[in-house]
């Protein structure tokens, strides 16, 4: 089922957390909405889902426009950030509860239920847990359930609300293969929600990435990764180091830092530069004349890479580069040793004026 | 041009017209319309009438009674009841629990029941009035008393959840640099339970002003001496002088408001302290 | 080295000697509770039961063989039966409206719900005069056409409603803004409607804080004294409830009877408080079950 979200505002109160949200997801595909805290991608997820409403624009499913229909009627399965099991029943009611309380001209008999839910616990790998309570369950055993409580129902798209927010890095890590196995098994139209971008990169087809109300970027994760769109986005995605410095004749200038800008031939701008830290050249020796003196100030090898901070000798600012350990050993390194850095790759923006 | 609509406004939750139409029926009929009934009847009053009953020597003499007889009560609630909530959320010791449930008796007790009974046990040959060499039923003091024993649970009430939720950690901090006991206690738990207190003190003596029947058993009801406000207006009816009974009541009234709007603005500084901690 | 160890020492005999301290501190603390909780609470409550059997057991029994007696057991029976119900009803009903919509003039009914317990018993009584008895029109056209509400039965019933609704209502309110409106939202996603989310995911959440709400509204609404004094009109054996008819044997000293009665509702006020104090552990855990 497509997912077309068209021109979609949302406020509260005065404060606007949704500007003009437009864009389309198609069959099948698995979705990341990321963004920082407050950048309005719960409340776009809560409204995909008519757990709230929009201030103008629509929601189509499949081309029928559902923008004003009710919850029970859109068919959609929801993970609620902190799961929101029921309590007061176990893990089987959980599960059934969808089925439940469906018209009885509608119910399934209470044989094809049990069935049902069997067939969901062994798919959340929880098959011997069904008479529990959501309280004798760990955090990951939780989060499974509220997937498989979503699931039961059959809905045409899985919406999933920071779904491993809560867990611990080493369960995080696991639920994210699951999941991803799981899209992949079930094929099953899906939005899901983070501000963690190693998560959203690793699971999703395509990343949507918000900032204050606003759609910054849209693509898959490498198109996002390699071509960020704009200096938010450098800054958000991996980790950078930004020159802040002007724009003229071609060339970008920081301070002592020099380098080729052909994407603005004629333009004298302010502009801003990114340098990916494994993307620097460090050389003992100057060579070239675009080219950055810089004192190394702390040296922390992490597993096959080494992280090194270094002083820029103009500015003072600090820079964060990364290499591989033989790369390391080759140069003979120290900290408090002065050397030249050369780029191998920057991204400059204008900013204007 | 893509369609761009206002959606209509509805809530999430269904239910919400039928929720609400009920809710505000229900407050109207039980609460709003009779309370208002007290401003309707004092304002075809007109103001003369109003005043003289407002301001008649014997009312305003129950006014003063309540008032000092209240705030009394409400201080001495106001250390005993830091110091219970204090003694039951930082020490063990036996019956603990059964002590900390038994400070609700004067909730759960009918206050009649309360009034004769203290009555009894402070009148000249009661249990304790006969150990005290001076008169405690019939008089100010013993209208205080029975106060003191309405207003009990209230401060502890309030205090106990703040002194629960108390991080041992800041405690230990403040030990940790030097601090004496006395001076933690001063600095950092003292600021701290202020608000609390100070809200239950509120509560306290609002829950005083119109307390009536543990009262009118104690206090003998001597005009100019032991007549409370409640008092007035009941005495009043009885005389079938309802104008002077809504006047006094319409003065009890926002004197209550007032009193409200001042635990309301307590609870929010307390809230603020809270969210900042 | 020698400089730590003594600083270490002198920091011993410091912490000993304020342990002493706080250990004195605390005796004396302790002290003061037990003797303050024993003059006001425990005292009092022993002599009601010690001035009820002092003349034995068979004047005690007696004691409720007077007809007005029982007839204010009766009534207290017959206003409690109907003023619990009613206070539940829409006790949840309000918490409901208040706590899971957000909506405009919300801090108004909130304010509404709590002004009975700001108000004086006797005023909650007296506005009750004002608006059925014959000073207002209403008054007048129901007692024109037969319906006395003042000095009887119904009138008894919309006072203690009055004073007693909150209870259920300002618990409702606290437990469920405690709780959220997420496990709604999860009900209604799967498909229920907002009955079944009401009765199967709602109701078991609040099932403690509801009951403690109802217990506390019943304790008040059999014990309430100032506003049910104000409507009844004191007759003996109509409209006298027990906290009203232990007011009457007392003013005409009968202390037996009257001590006898109090006893009674001083079992009650003690049964209260035992399920209160069982009920609050449940429903602390209610508020905080969320994982």
């Amino acid at each position: 089922m497509s997912i077309e979200i068209n021109h979609v505002s949302k406020s509260y109160g005065s404060f606007q957390i949704l500007k003009n949200i437009n864009f389309t997801i198609q069959t099948g595909e698995l979705i990341a909405l990321l963004g920082p805290s407050g950048s309005g991608k719960t409340s776009l997820l809560r409204i995909v889902a008519g757990l709230e409403q929009a201030d103008e624009g629509q929601i189509v499913f499949n081309g029928q426009d559902l923008t004003n229909a009710r919850i029970k009627d859109r068919k959609v399965g929801f993970v609620f950030q902190h799961y929101a099991l029921f309590q007061n029943m176990t893990v089987f009611h959980n599960i059934a509860y969808g089925l439940n309380v469906l018209p009885r001209k509608y119910r399934p008999s209470k044989k094809e239920i049990k069935e049902k839910v069997e067939k969901l616990l062994s798919l959340i790998r929880l098959e011997p847990y069904g008479k529990r309570y959501p309280s004798q369950l760990s955090g990951g055993q939780r989060q499974r359930v509220a997937l498989a409580r979503a699931l039961a129902i059959e809905p045409k798209i899985l919406l999933l609300d920071e779904p491993f927010g809560a867990l611990d890095a080493k369960v995080r890590k696991e639920l994210r293969d699951w999941l991803r196995h799981l899209h992949e098994s079930v094929g099953i139209t899906s939005i899901f929600v983070t501000h963690d971008q190693e998560e959203a990169f690793e699971v999703a087809d395509r990343v949507v990435i918000m900032h204050d109300g606003k759609i910054e970027q849209i693509g898959t994760p490498e198109h996002v990764y390699d071509h960020p769109a704009n200096p938010f986005i450098y800054d958000f995605i991996g980790s950078a180091n930004r020159f802040e410095g002007k724009i003229a004749g071609g060339k970008f200038v920081d301070g002592d830092f020099e380098t080729d800008a052909p994407e603005y031939p004629g333009e004298v701008t302010q502009g801003l530069g990114f340098v990916r830290p494994y993307h620097f050249i460090i050389e003992k020796q100057k060579s070239g004349n675009q080219s950055l003196k810089a004192k190394i100030k702390h040296v922390q090898p992490v597993g096959p890479i080494v992280r090194l901070n270094l002083e820029r000798s103009d500015t003072h600012d600090l820079l964060h580069v990364e290499m591989n350990r033989e790369e390391f050993s080759r140069l003979d390194l120290h900290a408090d040793e002065l050397v030249h850095l050369k780029v191998k790759k920057v991204q400059i923006f204008s900013t204007g004026q | 041009m893509n369609v761009i609509k206002k959606s209509r406004r509805k809530r999430v939750i269904p239910g919400f017209g039928l929720t609400l139409g009920l809710s505000t029926l229900y407050l109207s009929l039980i609460v709003l319309i009779p309370l208002s009934m007290l401003f309707v009847y004092s304002a075809r009053m007109g103001w003369h009438a109003f005043w003289s009953d407002v301001l008649d020597p014997r009312v305003v003499a129950s006014y003063m009674l309540s008032f000092r007889t209240s705030l009394l009560a409400g201080l001495v609630n106001l250390i005993f009841g830091v110091l219970i909530a204090w003694v039951l959320t930082r020490y063990t010791f036996p019956w603990k629990r059964l002590i900390d449930g038994f400070v609700d008796l004067p909730f759960a007790l009918p206050t009649s029941v309360a009034g004769i009974t203290l009555t009894t046990l402070y009148s000249a040959n009661g249990w304790i009035g006969r150990l005290l060499p001076f008169q405690v039923s019939f008089t100010p003091l013993g209208i205080t008393v029975a106060l003191i024993f309405v207003g009990l649970p209230f401060v502890v009430r309030m205090v106990q959840p703040v002194l629960q939720d108390f991080e041992h950690e800041v405690e230990e901090a403040s030990v940790s640099l030097g601090a004496s006991p006395f001076q933690t206690f001063r600095k950092v738990i003292f600021p701290q339970l202020l608000p609390a207190a100070l809200s239950g003190f509120a509560l306290a003596f609002a829950r005083s002003l119109g307390e009536y029947g543990s009262v009118v058993f104690i206090s003998g009801n001597m005009p100019f001496k032991t007549e409370i406000a409640p008092l007035m207006i009941v005495t009043k009816l009885e005389q079938f002088d309802y104008s002077a009974a809504t006047a006094i009541a319409v003065v009890m009234l926002l004197l209550s408001f007032a009193l409200l709007l001042v635990i309301n603005v307590l609870q929010w500084w307390y809230g603020r302290r809270f969210a900042n901690n | 080295m020698e400089n730590m160890i003594q600083s270490d020492v002198s920091k011993q005999t410091l912490s000993v000697r304020s342990s002493l301290k706080s250990a004195i501190v605390r005796r004396l603390f302790i002290s003061l509770v037990f003797l303050f909780l024993f003059c006001f609470l425990v005292v009092p409550l022993i002599s009601i039961f010690f001035e009820a059997l002092r003349q034995g057991a068979g004047v005690y029994f007696s004691s409720f063989a007077d007809p007005n007696t029982l007839s204010s057991i009766r009534l207290t029976l017959i206003v409690t039966l109907a003023v619990v119900p009613i206070n539940t009803v829409f006790g949840i009903l309000i918490a409901w409206t208040v706590t899971k919509y957000a909506f405009k003039g919300k801090n108004m009914l909130v304010t509404l719900v709590d002004l009975p317990f700001s108000v004086s018993p006797v005023i909650g009584g007296l506005i009750f005069v004002l608006l059925f008895g014959e000073h207002s029109e209403l008054g007048r056209w129901l007692i024109a056409h037969n319906i006395n509400i003042v000095f009887n039965v119904p009138g008894i019933v919309i006072a203690t409603l009055f004073v007693t609704f909150p209870f259920v209502a300002r618990e409702l309110i606290s437990l469920m803004n405690h709780q959220g409106t997420a496990l709604e939202e999860a009900s209604l996603v799967l498909g229920a409607g907002a009955w079944q989310t009401f009765f199967r995911v709602t109701l078991p959440n609040i099932k403690w804080g509801l009951l403690y709400g109802i217990i506390l509204c019943n304790a008040r609404a059999i014990g309430e004294f100032g506003a049910v004094s104000v409507v009844s009109g004191h007759i003996s054996g109509m409209t006298n409830t027990m906290p009203l008819q232990i007011e009457n044997l007392y003013n005409e000293y009968q202390l037996d009877p009257a001590f006898a009665l109090a006893s009674i509702m001083s079992l009650f006020a003690i049964i209260t408080m035992i399920l209160k104090m069982i009920l609050e552990k449940n429903v602390q855990k209610a508020a905080n079950g969320r994982p």
